[in-house]
């Protein structure tokens, strides 16, 4: 019986299970990076400043208790200790809590916890430091926000209307990239620690950020030497169209898929027309003045599974509200109901035989103690 | 340089085209497994027609450093599993492999014969990673996308952009982020058979990757019944931010006020905003409700400035900015030359290139120095293959094939040392 049950519970408590972590660093990133490891099973701690996590407070819902629902969307499931570390004890609290873990993950840049560095964790088997520059560089030193760091990092310039201003992405992708980064270094250095000896790891923000772009560099040597010209090209050709009831975006990354769109769109005399096309040496807005009648005239649902159809990459272009009821992620149950109300987005792994389990509501804001 | 060990012994067949599935094959290779980059001898990796073009000659196919840079760390091999023949060698690989990676829409390996069922019916042990767009299963299955379509799909294309412009979507960054959440579920399934002995199928479903990499527009409206919308440069908790012009083509910087006291310093930097009222500007609201005339006063300051001096001037007084970095300045970055991010790699029909190495650095008892914190950078450990390089090397050494069996396969076309006939080959190249 004991033999039998045993998959079972392993099951349960899913593919990382007695894998210890502890967290430092408030907003996004490193608590985006607990998720991930709490997601396939790890046991993660999670250490605030005496105020709590900044995002606890954090618009829509958010209050001085602690439940904004980003909050509770990356912090969920884990166990909270907060701790003044200026106060007596309070550093060797968090360096005791650290020394009996796995993995410490520490934010020494803009989610930084004021007062623990890396070094709190001294004694830690795997440590994963996140700086906003590295120190070794010309930039070392600089201060970072958001738009800062995309800039450095190659996420603006791409972008935009040929005659307006070069625009960031929106939302803070970048910080989820670096706290998708983070935990690949934590749990690759855990896993390399088969000698037992410690793993420290650097990361920082913008090589992270950096490390996403499409290799533009390479791309623009090539580019160059065949005397091609590049300019913004976020938006792919056509890019995003209006239809009737939304937006659509249709991306064509080949020649192929230029040619069919131009079949389907009934425009025949574009279809040879790629390179220049991209490249600004066709007639762009003269295509756009031919096609644009044809997408008005159709629904977002229609306009997708006629490309579709053709093999053309077409893909609605969800809001907050229209998210959720995208079929894939509607079918899927792929957003999830939140404690609060709300709808969070599921795992975005799934491990057939480990699914992850439901991680419960995020931690409440503790005083001075572990709350699990 | 760092030697990293966490895929050492791990064998892994990297069947990924384009971006996020061959992305994550390279990073295993980095970190030590043995990876076999596989394509059909008639139907290679997309990346190969991005960023090369036929008039770079007979093997223009070879040339594409987005696939080069994709593809480090891997050796190749030609095999068509269209093909009776390529099958069978396939399934022998898969006997000794331990993971299988795939990031095609999800009929294709099926078609072949290839699902998870079938894989783990030859070898139980078996990992495989599949990237499907939209899932394995559902309405959309067989939908084809890219991380440009993904990124719209998940919702971070609406946000981006200037209010009054289009959704603009971040054009394709999903995809390596795509890969890195790879890694960390490959991590979790083979501790997860080092304990069982079991295999596992994990679904990566790039679309639901980049949801959940930007939940903030579905929790708020969730909530509150609002869409968000697009911002531009602009932040409600900031203010002024922006992007603005500079001396030069195409060259901006970036800066970020994030509170009074960077106010003050701005203003003792520039000097103060004419025909403004300072008492407004001494807060968040008053600076939010004068944008328009901020972003003219600091465009008007910045115009004629060198970015890159600009940034160092308000980073000296203590103001986060930075100069936009364009991909023709990407190669000259002082902070990433100086942190040794890019690295010299010789390719045999391109020659020498820098690619991008990994943002991991170490600094224990495997390299770097502990002092600076400076670290031993990952690096990649050998070029990207040439189509079907390591045919022989790999049929012999891991299928003890002899010659004249690799010599017939050669002959049918299943395997193939260059590309055999196909509509991609008149593919009229291209770029992401």
């Amino acid at each position: 019986m004991a033999e039998a049950s045993r998959p079972r519970a392993e099951t349960a408590e899913g593919p990382l299970h007695g894998v210890r972590v502890v967290e430092i660093g408030q907003d996004i990133a490193v608590p985006y990076a607990g998720r991930l490891l709490r997601l396939l099973g790890a046991e993660v701690h999670k250490v605030e400043p005496p105020g709590g996590d900044r995002l606890r407070r954090h618009a829509p819902n958010g209050t001085a208790a602690g439940a904004g629902a980003l909050f509770r969307y990356l912090n969920a499931g884990k166990s909270s200790l907060t701790v003044d570390p200026s106060g007596p004890d309070g550093h060797a609290l968090i360096a005791a809590l650290c020394a009996d873990v796995d993995l410490v993950l520490v934010d020494e840049g803009l989610g930084a916890v004021a007062g623990l560095g890396a070094d709190v964790a001294d004694r830690a088997g795997a440590v994963v430091r996140l700086v906003d520059f590295a120190a070794d560089g010309p930039y070392g030193q600089w201060q970072a926000s958001d738009l800062v760091l995309q800039a450095a990092a190659g996420w603006v310039s791409p972008r935009g209307r040929a005659d307006g201003d070069p625009v960031p992405v929106g939302g803070r992708l970048g910080e989820y990239a670096a706290g998708t980064y983070i935990a690949v270094a934590g749990l690759t250095g855990w896993r390399s620690q088969v000698d037992g000896s410690p793993v420290r790891v650097l990361v920082d923000r913008m090589t992270a950020v950096f490390n996403t772009v499409a290799f533009d560099m390479l791309r623009r040597e090539t580019l160059v030497e065949l005397g091609y010209t590049q300019t913004r090209y976020t938006a792919y050709i056509p890019g995003p169209m209006a239809c009737a009831d939304g937006m659509v975006a249709v991306n064509c990354l080949t020649g192929q898929h230029w040619q069919d769109l131009c079949t389907l769109l009934g425009v025949p005399e574009y279809a040879d027309k790629y390179v220049e096309m991209r490249y600004d040496r066709g007639d762009m807005a003269a295509f756009y003045a031919a096609v644009r009648p044809w997408f008005a005239e159709m629904t977002v649902a229609e306009t997708v599974e006629l490309c579709q159809a053709f093999r053309v990459p077409a893909a609605p272009i969800t809001t907050g509200a229209t998210a959720p009821e995208l079929p894939p992620f509607r079918e899927r149950g792929f957003f999830v109901a939140a404690p609060d109300g709300g709808l969070h987005p599921g795992p975005p792994f799934r491990l057939r035989d480990v699914p992850a389990r439901t991680l419960g509501d995020a931690p409440m804001l503790s005083q001075g103690h572990s709350h699990g | 340089m760092a030697e990293r060990d966490a895929f050492a012994g791990l064998r892994v067949l990297d069947l990924g085209t384009f971006w996020a599935g061959p992305y994550l094959g390279s990073l295993l290779g980095a970190m030590g497994a043995d990876v076999v980059k596989v394509e059909g001898p008639r139907r290679v990796d997309g990346f190969r027609f991005l960023a090369a073009f036929p008039q770079q000659g007979s093997r223009w196919y070879e040339l594409s450093g987005l696939f080069q840079a994709t593809n480090l760390n891997k050796r190749g091999l030609t095999l068509d599993l269209g093909t009776d023949e390529g099958r069978a060698v396939f399934e022998r690989l898969v006997a000794g492999a331990d993971v299988v990676i795939e990031n095609f829409s999800p009929r294709v390996v099926e078609q072949f014969g290839f699902g998870y069922p079938a894989l783990a019916a030859v070898n139980p042990r078996i990992v495989m990673v599949r990237m499907p767009g939209y899932g394995l299963e559902g309405s959309w299955r067989d939908f084809v996308g890219f991380g440009n379509s993904f990124e719209y799909a998940g919702g971070i294309g609406w946000i981006t952009g200037d209010p009054d412009g289009p959704p603009l979507g971040p054009g394709g960054y999903a995809d390596p982020l795509v890969a890195m959440h790879g890694v960390l579920a490959l991590v979790a399934a083979l501790r997860d058979r080092e304990r069982t002995g079991r295999g596992q199928l994990i679904e990566l479903v790039q679309a639901e990757v980049v949801a959940a990499m930007t939940p903030e527009p579905v929790l708020h409206h969730a909530l509150t019944g609002e869409v968000l919308g697009r911002t531009g440069s602009r932040s409600a908790e900031c203010a002024p931010q922006g992007v603005y012009p500079c001396r030069g083509e195409d060259e901006w910087l970036a800066l970020t006020v994030r509170d009074e006291a960077d106010w003050k310093r701005l203003v003792a930097v520039v000097g103060e905003p004419p025909g403004l009222p300072a008492a407004r500007l001494s807060t968040l609201e008053g600076r939010r409700a004068e944008h328009d005339a901020l972003d003219r006063w600091l465009s008007a300051w910045t115009r004629e400035r060198d970015p890159a001096a600009t940034a160092a001037l308000l980073q000296e007084a203590g103001i986060p900015a930075a100069k936009v970095l364009t991909p023709a300045a990407m190669y000259g970055d002082p902070q990433l030359t100086a942190t040794g991010y890019y690295q010299a790699i010789e390719h045999p029909l391109s020659g020498v290139r820098r690619y991008p190495a990994w943002p991991f650095r170490y600094h224990d008892g495997h390299g770097g120095d502990p002092g600076t914190g400076a670290g031993a950078r990952l690096t990649h450990r050998f070029r990207s293959p040439l189509l079907g390089e390591h045919n022989e090397e790999i049929l012999r050494g891991r299928l003890g094939m002899s010659l004249e069996e690799i010599d017939e396969l050669r002959r049918r076309g299943v395997i193939s040392e260059r590309m055999l006939g196909t509509d991609e080959e008149t593919d009229d190249g291209g770029d992401t």
